[in-house]
Order: structure tokens, then sequence, then C-alpha cells
């Protein structure tokens, strides 16, 4: 099903992409961030020649950011991208245009993507006039005209001097979709091109995107969070949280025995239209995708991770996060708020945390919590030590884990083995 | 050659836009431009309209009053005032285009260059412009003022280029901050993608998007120019005599008024005041038209149907899912296809007239235990710019308690409306009309008070955005409190305070943050503490719309999973309004899915989906894209204009089945024996006209653009 | 892991207070090149051939208008830094005690005309949102944009006409009658009246504020008038306000509790703002009613075209403005839970 060519179209290696958190007032006037937020966070991912590649993950997994980058929409901090077997991590925008003809976007929001000043016509025309492939105006409307009508807009005489508020969802993306590929590009990156259309008409769109491809011989990058437009469209994905992949490899294998406990959980959420497959003892992971500004240490999936053991990279937030937790039942709440005091005065460093009071019934508390496994989080704990009033509880490191081949695709998860991934080079660091 | 047509587009969008705008908004507006105009053309005929010149003495009487000679009388250098302030209206409009022009020619090219190129220039002609936009403006014109009179004397250009310095700083801001919203649109980044050299992104992309905030803030700074050159005249540093100037004159004039002379000042501040406010009455009604943040829809036409619950109110009418094109789902015009329907007798039908949709046998609502919620024949009528939209058209629906019914359709069939029709919250303009008995209450005939307190205490909404739905200003807890002592005024706080615990407590809101803002929560913990906040009051029925469509997909499952157990263990009833049709299949009870209004199709989860009768159903049915879909499938043309809907059967242009008896006659819900109901010419009961027989087609339509089948009686 | 909002409030002030510094000295730059620079010879420029050569040249001498620009330039910063404004070419006295003097004038009135705008705009401006399309709108929405479109110093005249010259209600001008002066603490007359029981200054006081302050007032009062009833309209079909009137809570809670509230957080900050235009208003209807604040100085100082004068009142106008600006921006922070946070 993949043609595994030698030379893939594109081809990105160990790619960080990073935007600056303002830091409020102070970090305006300065001009400088105080923090960034690392989107895409070390990601290996090539691409083949007529392949549909799929990035799947829920918002703030970076997919989108992925996205860009690979187009050079922005340029990322580290990491090489090439396409077609060219370096253009770092080229000027200069250099780029005449590549940009060859690589081109399609995106979610198809009333966004169209200049709302400008006709249908013009838009889908003016890629011509860019990169000079029309030899006048009226060629230009002609080539726009005949695109148009291979995507469904027709007759496109009705549609060129039309504005795009005069069109509907569909007509609109038919519309962004003629605009690619009027120049011919070998590679389309679609970011959830169908996920803000009305359920009838996704399936007309995807049917568009797959007939073009084939038509045109293109490369599509498909980015969704939906795993099953995914599962129907790609012949390859990979799978992202928090700004890296857990899982990648061939979609029929991913989808057959999925390997990450991410993958297992993202599967098992979607509801499947078949009421006889009901399945009330899915184990679904708590809480939600935490800031990126701060991501969790180890793998970034471990606080919600069902599957979690000891050497997942517990942190101490994550002890403090679990008796939170833990106290959204009330007799818990009663039996041990006052003996913790309030979770605010807890010193929280790393794999350590200090409670400024409670002593040796806070100590025994812990440790019985640790005994019953009350969180997974306890299971990386190597030390209660107390110190008069205070005591201090120490957990485990654990590494991220590194990408190793497990039954036809990459996973990076301990439980395959605990792995580590090379801690990045301090050059990457602007 | 392609000019004039997009000119002809653009003149019928605007239009368009001024077809929808409130009728008062309209009038002000057309006052404004009346107004401008009139004085517009005084400046222009100054010196016919004008009896004597601006300045000419010789021969007139000193302080005359009034007069058939001198209607608003002389001064006391003999001018007189008429002749006065005809020229300053001139004298006005020449300060005002020549400073608006210059504070443009400047301020507007800054902006786009700072606002594209963002970095240190920006950061440092902002700096610059707000320090001087901070200042006082008139103490910043007549610095400049002051400045100038030196070097290049008091008149017209001095006054023109210092009032522009106070506008400069406005075009600048306005103009930067729209390029910057710009710069991050999809579009701006498109053009980037397709290797468009910088200039042409900002030329083609950005110029043209930018600049049409320019005309309101031209008319609003216009009417403040006005005021700003009367204020120097009046200082002494406007425009000396002999030129007439209105703020000079009246500044000449306060020794008059002492002595009783009161004309000599009050026509020119007459003159003064009229310009300024036909200018800010165009202005704002240009703003009214333009910014899309005010506009109301549908409003104003409001068909009121009598006997039915008028809710009056300024909420805007979409729950918009994440699915729909935000286009649609802003402005019924702008899909030709979208949403809504209309409530057009089927014209020609055999039977006309009889209850469309409403369920046969069914007449009354369902009383007795177990049921949560009865709806009978719900007809919610909106106002639209086209005439009245009925988007949902005599529904009827019952919900026992502890059952889930998912109420499932696309976008613009209906499903929320019908939503917020059983809760009662409806946007302005809209009627609904029909029976909603929640619990057996019936809330369509309570007064409003009662109504009120209804909502919350028996039926509770739950939205699909989280994160707006929140008061930013209130703490969590707070929102409980306001919630329990609205509906139980004699609940204490310390009560209030432990039920909303409860309530948190069960939604796993850990209690250690309920005294945190809203916008401390994530998305997914911002939608239990809704539902917290919903249930608190133990309703019998809760609606839920869309709940989790803006959610990712496990913290989806999780809140499903919360709903499921709630509805099961606190016995209420779930009304589950969503475009998933797998969320319906994992959750929900029965379903009954929604197309143009009219319920088409209502059972049991388990039959509909192993045996969907009507070919709407079908073809949903078919769409999903799931985890086992191996072909995609799609139902040919789009959902009926319901300002216009076809008559007999809705889905019958689309329909492969579609009949001739499908275009004459509406059909009606007939049971079928498992218990579900179908609303399909198909299946017999379904013609009023023909009860007990149904109807049989000839063939299968290939294409929906085809002729109508035949059909035969059975 | 939940942030104080106290600490982060501190930040705020801190963060907020280091941007107040190139605001103040781009202000500063600015009135001196206008004022000093751009005319030339200050001393010429302002006493023209009134004044001997050698007279001149001694005034310039006095006010070091003879050394270099730059030196001016530093001197001039280093001057604001400690409080001195210059001196008046024409008075030859210090404008620090001209300030003095007349500031609490000035705040007096800007103060009272502010309570005059905040209640005239916040009522009718409320009101015109609630009953939106209605003749009360339509009337409050008039009345607004009547109100900004008089000219302060023309709807002044028109004040005086009618309760001074025809009713004799209020005196025209002035800040108290003669003699009535309470005694000094605040230099408010108001509050000094109030604060030493002084009734017969107190009546007198308010009787000469009564016109300044409703001209003025009533003037910005039209645009808060439009201001509130925008916000209002966009809180009142905001998600949160639906939620509330879907939970059952009553109307007036709803308008008061949600509608408004959230309505008034921006108005707070444009209110920041306005406060500048207050300042223009008040040097306006000072003129008008020889209201003896920093106003009418200004007016006399323009009349009498004394550059040295005129740039140290609008020096201290600068200063003023920027620690208005920056009162109220501290202010909608702790009003605002989410504006600390960003």
């Amino acid at each position: 099903m993949t043609p595994e060519a030698p030379a893939p179209i594109l081809r990105l290696r160990g790619v960080r992409t990073q935007f600056p958190v303002r830091g409020g007032f102070l970090g305006s006037l300065v001009g400088r961030p105080s923090a960034w937020v690392r989107a895409v966070d070390g990601v290996d991912v090539e691409v083949y020649r007529e392949e549909i590649f799929g990035l799947v993950g829920e918002s703030g997994s970076g997919k989108t950011t992925l996205g860009r980058t690979m187009l050079r929409l922005v340029e990322p901090a580290a990491g090489t991208v090439e396409f077609e077997g060219r370096d253009i991590t770092h080229l000027s925008e200069n250099d780029l245009r005449p590549l940009r003809r060859r690589m081109q976007p399609v995106f979610q929001d198809p009333h966004a993507a169209l200049n709302p000043a400008m006709t249908v016509g013009d838009a889908v025309a003016h890629p011509l006039r860019v990169h000079g492939l029309a030899s006048d105006r009226a060629d230009a409307r002609r080539q726009a005209a005949e695109m148009l009508e291979r995507v469904g807009i027709s007759p496109p005489g009705a549609f060129l001097d039309r504005y795009p508020e005069d069109l509907s969802g569909g007509q609109k993306q038919r519309v962004v979709i003629a605009r690619a590929l009027i120049t011919r590009p070998r590679l389309v990156v679609a970011d959830e091109p169908v996920a803000m259309l009305d359920m009838s008409v996704r399936a007309k769109i995807l049917e568009l995107l797959l007939d073009l491809k084939r038509e045109f011989g293109l490369t599509y990058v498909f980015i969704t969070h939906d795993l099953a437009t995914a599962k129907f469209v790609c012949d390859r994905i990979a799978i992202l949280y928090l700004g890296r992949v857990v899982e990648t490899g061939p979609a029929a294998d991913v989808y057959a025995a999925p390997q990450h406990p991410y993958t297992r959980a993202l599967l098992e959420a979607v509801p499947s239209p078949d009421p006889r497959r009901r399945n009330p003892d899915r184990r679904l992971p708590s809480g939600e995708v935490p800031d990126a500004v701060d991501p969790p240490a180890g793998c970034r999936f471990h606080p919600r991770c069902p599957e979690a053991f000891a050497p997942c990279g517990w942190e101490g937030r994550d002890l403090v996060a679990a008796l939170e937790e833990r106290w959204t039942d009330p007799a818990a709440f009663e039996a041990e708020c006052d003996l913790v005091g309030p979770l605010s005065a807890v010193e929280v460093s790393g794999q350590s945390v200090v409670f400024p009071r409670g002593g040796d019934a806070l100590a025994a508390l812990l440790g019985r919590l640790r005994d019953e496994g009350a969180h997974r989080v306890f299971s990386a704990v190597s030390a209660i030590a107390g110190d008069g009033p205070r005591v201090e509880v120490r957990l485990e490191t654990g590494p991220e884990p590194a990408l190793q081949t497990v039954e036809c695709r990459l996973v990076a998860c301990h439980l395959h083995g605990v792995t580590a991934v090379d801690p990045p080079t301090g050059a990457m660091v602007p | 050659m392609s000019g004039g047509r997009s000119a002809r587009t653009r003149t019928d969008r605007l239009k368009r836009l001024w077809r929808t705008t409130h009728p008062t908004a309209r009038r002000l507006m057309v006052a404004g431009g009346v107004i401008t105009g009139l004085f517009l053309l005084m400046a222009v005929f100054a010196p016919l309209v004008a009896p004597y010149g601006e300045a000419q003495y010789r021969g007139l009487p000193q302080l005359g009053r009034p007069s058939a000679d001198h209607w608003f009388g002389t001064t006391n250098l003999r001018y007189d005032v008429f002749s006065r302030v005809v020229f300053g209206t001139r004298l006005a409009f020449q300060v005002v285009i020549l400073s608006t022009a210059v504070a443009m020619v400047i301020g507007v090219p800054l902006g786009l260059v700072a606002g594209y190129s963002g970095r240190w220039l920006d950061r440092v002609l902002l700096l610059l412009m707000d320090a001087m936009y901070a200042f006082p403006s008139l103490l910043l014109a007549i610095v400049a003022a002051f400045a100038l009179a030196r070097y290049v004397g008091q008149g017209v250009p001095a006054a023109a280029i210092s009032i522009s310095v106070i506008y400069v700083p406005q075009y600048f801001r306005v103009v930067r901050n729209h390029t910057l919203a710009v710069r991050e649109e999809t579009f701006v980044e498109a053009a980037r993608a397709m290797g468009a050299k910088r200039r042409t992104v900002v030329g083609r992309y950005v110029f043209f998007n930018v600049v049409q905030s320019v005309p309101v803030i031209f008319t609003v700074n216009a009417a403040d120019a006005i005021l700003t050159l009367a204020a120097l005249g009046f200082l002494g540093y406007g425009v000396p005599i002999p030129a007439a100037e209105w703020g000079y004159d009246i500044s000449r004039a306060i020794g008059d008024v002492a002595n009783g002379f009161w004309w000599t000042s009050f026509f020119p501040g007459m003159f003064i005041l009229g310009l300024v406010t036909g200018l800010t009455l165009l202005g704002e009604g240009i703003n009214d038209i333009v910014n899309p943040l005010l506009r109301r829809r549908g409003v104003g036409v409001g068909a009121v149907v009598p006997g039915a619950v008028v809710v009056e109110r300024a909420v805007t009418v979409t729950a918009a899912p994440v699915d729909e094109v935000s286009a649609d789902a802003e402005d019924f015009e702008a899909a030709p296809a979208a949403a809504v329907t209309v409530d057009a007798p089927a014209v020609g039908a055999v039977g006309a007239g009889a209850p469309v949709g409403a369920p046969v046998g069914a007449p009354a609502p369902a009383g007795g235990a177990g049921v949560a919620l009865s709806v009978r024949d719900l007809r919610v009528t909106y106002a639209s710019a086209r005439g009245p939209v009925v988007a949902v058209d005599g529904v009827s629906l019952d919900v026992r308690r502890g059952e889930s019914v998912g109420l499932v359709g696309v976008c613009g069939c209906g499903k929320s409306t019908l939503g917020r029709g059983i809760v009662g919250i409806l946007p302005g303009g809209a009627t609904a009309s029909g029976r909603v008995v929640v619990d057996g209450v019936e809330l369509s005939t309570l007064p409003a008070a009662e109504r009120r307190r209804a909502r919350g205490e028996k039926v509770a909404l739950i939205f699909q955005e989280p994160m707006t739905r929140l008061d930013p200003l209130q703490r969590v807890e707070d929102h409980f409190v306001e919630t329990i002592q609205a509906h139980r005024p004699k609940v204490s706080r310390r009560e209030a305070d432990a039920m909303a615990a409860t309530a948190l407590a069960a939604m796993r809101i850990p209690l250690t943050r309920a005294r945190n803002y809203p916008h401390e929560f994530s998305g997914g913990m911002r939608q239990r503490i809704m539902i917290a906040l919903g249930l608190v009051l133990g309703p019998a029925v809760v609606v839920a719309d869309e709940p989790t469509t803006s959610l990712d997909v496990i913290v989806e499952a999780q809140i499903l999973e919360i709903l499921d157990d709630l509805r099961r263990n606190s016995d209420m009833g779930l009304v589950l309004i969503t475009h998933n049709l797998g969320i319906v299949a994992q959750t929900c009870d029965r379903l009954a899915v929604m197309y143009a209004g009219h319920i088409v199709e209502e059972g049991s989860v388990g039959p509909v989906f192993s045996t969907p009768r009507h070919p709407y159903t079908q073809g949903l049915l078919a769409s999903v894209i799931s985890l086992d879909t191996e072909r995609l499938s799609s139902i040919p043309g789009s959902p009926p204009d319901l300002l216009d809907p076809p008559p007999g059967c809705r889905f019958a242009p689309r329909c492969p089945f579609a009949m001739v008896a499908c275009r004459e006659q509406v059909p009606a819900l007939a049971p079928m024996d498992d218990g579900s109901r179908v609303a399909c010419h198909l299946y017999p009961g379904a013609d009023p006209r023909h009860p007990g027989r149904r109807w049989v087609p000839v063939g299968r339509r290939d294409d929906i653009h085809g002729p109508w089948l035949e059909g035969t009686l059975q | 892991m939940a942030s104080s909002g106290g600490g982060s409030l501190r930040a705020y002030v801190l963060a907020r207070l280091l941007l107040a510094v190139p605001m103040l000295f781009i202000l500063l730059t600015v009135t001196f090149v206008l004022l000093r620079v751009a005319p030339g010879d200050p001393v010429t420029a302002t006493l023209g051939s009134r004044v001997s050569d050698a007279r001149a040249e001694q005034i310039r001498h006095d006010l070091g208008l003879d050394r270099p620009l730059w030196r001016q330039y530093v001197s001039y910063l280093a001057d604001v830094g400690h409080g001195d404004f210059g001196k008046a070419i024409t008075t030859n006295r210090p404008l620090r005690t001209t300030i003095a003097d007349r500031f609490p004038a000035t705040l007096e009135l800007t103060l009272a005309a502010m309570v005059v705008a905040i209640g005239v705009g916040v009522s009718v401006g409320a009101v015109a949102a609630r009953f939106r399309d209605t003749p009360l709108d339509v009337g409050g929405r008039l009345l607004g944009i009547l109100l900004y479109a008089a000219p302060i110093f023309w709807l002044g005249i028109m004040l005086q006409l009618l309760f001074s010259i025809q009713l004799h209600w209020l005196p025209t001008g002035g800040r108290i009658a003669p003699f009535h002066e309470p005694r000094s603490i605040t230099r408010l007359y108001l509050v000094d009246a109030v604060l030493t029981g002084d009734w017969a200054a107190l009546g007198s006081a308010f009787r000469y504020l009564t016109l300044p302050a409703v001209t003025l007032g009533v003037v910005i009062g039209g645009i808060f008038i439009r201001l509130v009833r925008v916000n209002m309209l966009q809180t009142l079909k905001s998600d949160y306000v639906e939620a509330a009137r879907a939970r059952g809570i009553g109307e007036r809670r709803v308008l008061f509790n949600h509608a408004f509230r959230n309505a008034l957080v921006p108005v707070v900050t444009i209110v920041g703002l306005q406060f500048a235009l207050l300042l223009s208003g008040a040097v306006l209807t000072e003129a008008t009613f020889t209201w003896p604040g920093i106003g009418l100085s200004l007016y006399q100082f323009l009349q009498n075209r004394d550059y040295t004068a005129v740039q140290g009142l609008v020096t201290f106008y600068a200063l003023f403005v920027v620690g208005v600006s920056l009162l109220i921006d501290i202010v909608s922070a702790w009003v605002d839970p989410r504006i600390r946070f960003q």
C-alpha cells in the first residue's frame, strides 16, 4: 500500500518549533518573552511520494504547527526540514518562493482562508500571477475557471466574480482547494480540511481530495483530530501528543493493535455509531491536555495515563494534583485536608514535595496511600522523610521515552521497555 | 471587465447589509446623512445662501435683534450673524477635510507598516502614538497651533495641521490594530504560502481589509475636528477674523450675553451642534451597519402569533457547532442553502392544513408517572429580513425520567432551536407556540415570572461552548450561590455553599478550587462546572445542546460518561442534542432525527440504527465516517431554504424514492410495529388522505434532478 | 499551583509603572520640541518689541535660554524631576506657585464633573441598552449625541444665560462668594466646608460649582452614554448572560450582576482615556466660568503668548495625565481578575 520510494518528498529531523509567551506587560515592554511554548518538540517524520500521511492529535498536540513547519510558514528553532531532498530549514522567503508553488496548504476554516475583498476568480488566479504561470489576465482567468470546474464549482463562470461570502462552506473549501492546486503542487498539507464543514459535505470534500490525489499524483499530509477520518484516508499516520510523536507507522497496523496507551485511549474514546458495541469497561485517561509551556517530565502523557508506572517521569506536582483529585471525594477531603494543610503552601520542586506541617501523622498517611497504590504517582515514591513538622516526599526520576520499534511501528512508551531520548543539544536553544 | 461585475456584487452586499439593519438605525443614519448633506450644500453655495459677505459691516445695525432683514440678528461689529454662520460652515468643512486628509495620509500608512512589520518599529511608534493619544487632545492642538502661530501665522492651514496632530495617533491606532488582526488571518497565511511577495500581501490581502475601518473613524473624527476647531477659535488660536469661524464668534459674544444679547452666540453654537450631530449620526450609522459585533439578526418584522409566547431578548440566535462553517452560522442570507424553514402551507396539496408532523393519535401531552418532558406541536418562528422563518415546525416529543433521547440532524435542522424552545430561552424576535410540559407542569402557559423560575428548577440547559458561559467576574462558587438563591431565597449562604460543594464534588471538581475564577479552569472542567450548575437544583429534564462539540475526544468521552451516570442515578430525562450519531449510539436510549424543522423519524436506538426507515435517516447513517467506514457516502443536494421550503415532504427533492405524492402531501409521523415513528409516504399511515395505506415507488431515482417517480397506493 | 492574586497584581503595578516612564519621557520631549525649539527664542516670541534688547537678554539669561538647546533640554527634564515647572515670562512668577494655588480648583471641578458624567452616562446608557430600539433607546442615544455635539463653552454660555442672567439662580463665574472661603485643609472648598462645618461656605461653593460642573459633566456624560450603551449591548448578548437566564436567574440580577458589571470593565479603562478629554474640557469650562483653576491660567497665558508659562503648564498636564492613566489601569486590573493573569 505504501510506495516506499527511497527518497522521501519531505523529511523532518529533530524539528522543534516554539513560540514566545509574552510575559504580560513587562515582557511586552522589554520585548523579550518570559517563556517559550514548544508546540513541536523534537519530531522526526518522513513523507513519501504519493502517500497520504496522517498527523493525528488533540488540540495542543502541535499538529497544526508541525504542518506549518513542513511548509516553512514558520521557521523551526531546531532540526532540519528537507523538501524534495533540499534543506529548506533556514531558506529566506525569496529562496523559498519558487518552491512554494510545489507545496501548498489547505486550511481548516475555508471562510477565513479566503480574502473577503477578493473575488473567487482573482483568488484562484492569484498564485498564477505570483509565479508568472499565466501569460495575461485572460489566461489566468481561463486557467482559474478550468480548475474551479475540476473541483466541482460549476459552472465556473457563475462564480468567478462572486465574493467568498456568497458561497456555502463546502463551496468555499472547494475554492481553497482550487487555489492550492492551480500551481500543480507535489505536496499538499491539508489541516483539518473537513472539520468545520457540515457532516453531509464532509464526505464530498474527502472524495474530491482523494480524486484529485489520483489525478494529479499528489502527496498529502492530512492533519486531523478525527481518528475515523484518518483511518479511512491515511496510508501511514503519526499520533502526536504535546509536541511529540508517541506512535507512528502504517495506519492499518496502528489501528489494528495500538501500542501506546494514548493511542488506545483515543481509539476507545471515539464513539462508534453502532449501539451494539457499547464499552462500559473502558478506562478513560483522566484530566486534560496540560499546558505546553511547562509540559510534564518523562513521558508527557504519564499524568493522565491509565497504565503509567514508576519510570514514567513522575514529578512533585503530580503528587499535589493527585491529592487534589483525591479530595473530590468529600470523605477523603474531610479526613485529610486539615492534616495536609492548604496545597498552595506545599513546596514543590522537581521530584521533591515538602509539606510544611503534618509531621508523623502525615508521613503515615502518605505511606498508607503508597502501600494502597491510591494513585499511580505513588508507584514512584522513593522516600517519605519526616523532619519535625515537615514531611518530604521524593519521587524517582523517569527518562523521556524514545521511539522504539514494536510490531511494525515506532512507539515511545516505557511499557515496551524503558528507553531514553538523547538529551537535546544545547545549541538548539535560541 | 470583471470590475463592473465585482462592483455590482459589492453594491449588492451593501444593499443586503442595509436591508438587514434595524429600521431605527437606518432612520438615524438617514437623518445624519441629510443633515450633513444640507450643511455641505450650504458650505459649497455659501456666497449664494448668505445675504452678506462674511466680513461685511458697512450699513448694518449694531447688535440688531433677529428680524426679517437679519434673520439671526447682527453683532457688535455690525456683521450679519446669519451670513457669518453660513460662511462658518464653509470654513469648518475646509479645515475638517484638510486636517483629516493630513491625519489619514500620515496615520494610515504608519499604522499599516507598524502593524504588519511588528518588531521595534511597531514598538517605538506605538509608544509615541499612545503617549500622544493619552494627552488631552485640545492641549495638543493648542500646543501645535501655538508653535505654528509663530511661523505660519494663523489661518486655515495652521488650524488644520494643529488639529491633524490629534488624529494621526487615532488613525494609526485603528489601522495598526486592525492590521495586526488581519495579519493573523488565515488568508494572509495562504498568500504567504503561495509565495506572494510581502508587498503583494500587504497591498492585496491586508490593505483592502483594513481600509474598511477608515470611513467610520473618518466621520467620527470629522465631528470631533469641528468641536476642536471651535475650541481653538474660542481660545484665540483658530482662524482669526475677518474669516468667519464659529468658535471665535462665540468667544467674541461672551460679553453680549451678560447684557442679554443672546443671538450672537446662540446661532453659531446651534450650527456647531447641528453639524456635529449630523456627522455623528452618520458615523454611528455606518458603524452599526458595518460592525458585526453589534448586529442583531432577524429583528423588526416580529410576526406575533396570537396566543403565542413572545420571548423578548437580545441574544444571538445560533449556538453554532464547531463543524458549521462560521459564515453559515452568522447569517441566514450568506448561505443560500442554509438552515431554517418557513411555515408555508403546502400549496396545491390535497388536505393542506393538516397538523404538520404532528404524531398521529397522540394529541394530548403524555402525562402520568415517569414522563419528564412532553412537547406537543411546538413551533418556533424567527423573524428574518426576508420574512418569517419557521425553524421548528410542529414538533412533538416525549422523554421519560431516567431516559436519554438523542436529537440529531445537520446544522440548521432546528434541533438547537427545539432545545431552546423546551427551556424557554429563544432569541429576540422569535415566537413560539405549542405546549411544553415538564414534570406535569405546563411551562408554555405559565406567566413569565414562573416560567423563569422553572428554568433551572425543572429544566436545565447545558450549552455547547463552556469557555464563555461563566461570568468572568464571578467566582465559580458564586455562580452556584446565585442560582440556588434565585430559586430558593430562604437558603442561606452557608447552605448554598454546601450544596455547591456537593454538586462540584459529584463532577470531580477539586473543592479546593471552588473560589477560583472561571478563567482558571480548563475547557473540560468548565463544562463539568456548567453541568454541576445545571443539576444543583435537581431538574426533571436536562437539555444538553452539543455539550462536547468543542472538546477533545477523550474529554468528550469523560463528559458523556458523567451525563450518562447522572440521568441513570438521578432519574432525570436527558435530551442530548448532537450532530454526532456515534454519541447517540453510545449513550442514548432513543433518538429523534430532525430535518428542516420536522422530526422525520423517532424510535429506540437499536431498531433505528439497525433498520433505519426514513430515506433521510438511511442517508445520514450511511454518511457517518466511523472506524468501520469502508466507503464514503453522502446525500446529494442540500437542505431546503426554510424561507421557501418545498411543498409536501421536505426531503423529497433529495430523496431517491421521491414520488409525485411526496410533493403533494406532507407525511405525518406514523407509528411502526416496533414503536418507532416515521414520517414518510413509503410507510402506511403517513398520508392522511389514505390512512392505513402506503405509497410504493416505481423504481429509484438516480439523479436528484431527474423526474419524480410515479407511485402506487398499496 | 494556583497563583495568588495579590502577587500578580503587584507585578502588574510594577510593570505598569515602568511603562509610564517612556510615555512621560515622550510627552516631555514633544512639549519641549514644540514649545522651546520650534518657536525659536521664546522671549522675543512672547514679549516682542515690548522690552528693550538688553532687558530681553537679561530675561533670557535668567531663564537659562541662552544656553545650548541640549543643555536646556537636560535641565528641563531635571527641573521637572524636582517638580520645577519654570517661570512665566510675563509675570515672572514660578509656575510651581501658580499650579499650587490653582490645582485644587481644577481638581474640584473635574471630580465634580466626573460624578455628573458618570451619573448621566451610566444611567442613561444602561437604560438605553436595556430597552434597545425602543423610543427610550433612541431618546438616550440622541441625548448622548447632542450632549457630545454641544461645544462646552457654548453650552456654558447658554446655561449662564438661562440660570444666571434670566433666572438669577446661580452665579455666572468664580469659585465662591467673596469672603466665604472655608478654612483651608484640603483646599477643595466643598470638602473643607464639610470638614469645618462651615455651612455657609458649603452652600456658596456648591452654588458656584453647579453650573461649571454640570456643563463639563454632561458633555463628557454624552460620551459615557454611548460607551455604556455599546458595552452593555455586547454583554447583554454574551454567552454567560444567556446562560444565567437559562438557569432562571431573575432579570434584574442578570442585568446588574452580569451584564452591567461586565460592561463596566471596559468603561473603567476608557474613563481613564476620557480623563484627558475631561482636562481639555476643563480648560474651556474654566475659561467660560472664570473658574480659577489651571485651565484659566493656561487660557490667560495663551492670550498673552507666554511661551515658558504655557510650556510649564502643559508639562504639568503631562505629568498629571500619566499619573491618572496609571491609576486607572491599576484600578481596572483590580476590578477584572483576567487582566492580572494575562
